[in-house]
């Protein structure tokens, strides 16, 4: 089925929105997410910066800083509901898949 | 340096296929080091297992001065993460990395899709769609006239009738090609799979301009000759359609040199390539006709 939308996230999107809690530019994100995610996680230059695109687009993060080409982002509080949503789901699956070893 | 020019065909969406002969020409010892109209150029170098990963970018053209905003600042992150830049390219943007184990570009299909369809919507859909727009009405105003003159159906008409169709099939076809991809590679996707490999894609596009080629041959050598007509509109079409080519490969680049904006380059070349290309054609075929190498009028 195909997911719709930032209904539901992909680890990509989750992981750059978790770094964006703090302020900070696209050129960090990506060895951030390597770092959390002790390498299991890459993110492409080319994604991040259409993935960026797409949360400026959609409200979920804003531009807090120029200088030059480089630019920072933080969350906004849209992206944090987001956020929390993706993590209430996970969090489901976890218990379903929990509730389903015990039976 | 030696440099060398090779002529690349290949389907807009067919990222895979260009990396692959880039990385094989690598291996060979030849690292590109430009990708024009016409022909891309390579120089000769060491035989060096370069990475190359081919990106799309909807906002650049090939009638801008300078890149946009987009192409820059993907740059930057790309060079953070091992990437230079060969060159661009319409809308694809060529990158090369000596570290096997290098992060692709793209590491999410479904994005990866998203700007392929947006990047051939302008560079492929647009202008087939346009063309079938042109060839539908040449062909309704055709049929009008022969319905209108009430004649029956002259070898002429009939001539006429039959490269409409071709074309507007031809064309129909290679924007169905697109969309049966773009379906597959959308299903693929949804399953958690990759975009679809465009290698059927491309052998439909060669059996589509050889069947195309094969008309036009029998239709000027064949049809022309057996019926006794002559075959001149054919090859003045023909060296029309080339000389277009040639005629806005220079001009658009002239557009970028002299420092046009886009849509004035846009614009200027379309015009001026078509004027130019008939007077060109016009004066090829009257040196044929000249040197008794095609009939006159």
């Amino acid at each position: 089925m195909p997911r719709e939308k930032f209904v539901t996230l992909t680890e990509a999107m989750f992981y750059i929105l978790i770094c964006l809690q703090k302020e900070c530019c696209g050129t960090d994100i990506m060895q951030q997410v390597h770092d959390l995610t002790e390498g299991r996680v890459r993110i492409g230059p080319g994604t991040l910066y259409n993935l960026l695109d797409q949360f400026l687009k959609n409200n979920m993060i804003q531009e807090t800083g120029v200088q030059g080409r480089r630019k920072n982002y933080q969350i906004t509080q849209y992206g944090k509901e987001m956020l929390e949503l993706e993590y209430e789901r996970i969090k489901q699956l976890a218990k379903d898949y929990e509730r389903s070893m015990i039976q | 340096m030696i440099k060398k020019k090779f002529i690349m065909s290949f389907l807009p969406y067919d990222y895979e296929g260009i990396e692959k002969v880039l990385s094989e020409k690598s291996s060979q010892g030849w690292q590109l080091v430009k990708a024009g109209e016409l022909y891309w150029t390579f120089v000769q170098g060491e035989r060096d297992e370069y990475q190359y990963n081919v990106t799309y970018v909807p906002s650049a053209s090939e009638y801008r001065v300078d890149d946009t905003e987009h192409q820059m600042v993907l740059d930057d992150l790309c060079a953070n993460a091992g990437w230079e830049r060969v060159c661009s390219y319409r809308k694809i943007q060529i990158y090369k990395n000596q570290d096997p184990l290098a992060v692709p570009i793209d590491t999410d299909e479904e994005q990866k899709l998203r700007m392929i369809h947006m990047a051939v919507k302008k560079w492929l859909l647009l202008p087939a769609w346009i063309l079938i727009l042109f060839f539908a009405l040449l062909l309704v105003s055709v049929i009008y006239m022969f319905f209108k003159r009430n004649d029956t159906m002259t070898l002429e008409f009939g001539k006429i009738f039959l490269c409409l169709i071709v074309f507007l099939v031809s064309k129909g076809i290679d924007v169905l090609n697109y969309y049966l991809w773009y379906f597959k590679s959308k299903k693929s996707i949804a399953t958690a799979g990759k975009c679809y490999s465009a290698k059927g894609a491309d052998l439909v596009q060669s059996i589509n301009m050889i069947l195309v080629f094969v008309f036009v041959i029998w239709d000027s050598l064949f049809l022309e000759l057996k019926t006794g007509q002559d075959f001149s509109e054919m090859v003045f079409l023909i060296i029309a359609i080339v000389f277009y080519q040639l005629h806005a490969a220079w001009i658009k680049k002239l557009g970028r040199y002299i420092g046009w904006p886009t849509m004035v380059n846009r614009v200027f070349t379309i015009f001026l390539s078509l004027v130019l290309s008939i007077y060109s054609s016009a004066l090829i075929w009257g040196v044929l006709v000249a040197r008794g190498f095609l009939p006159g009028l």
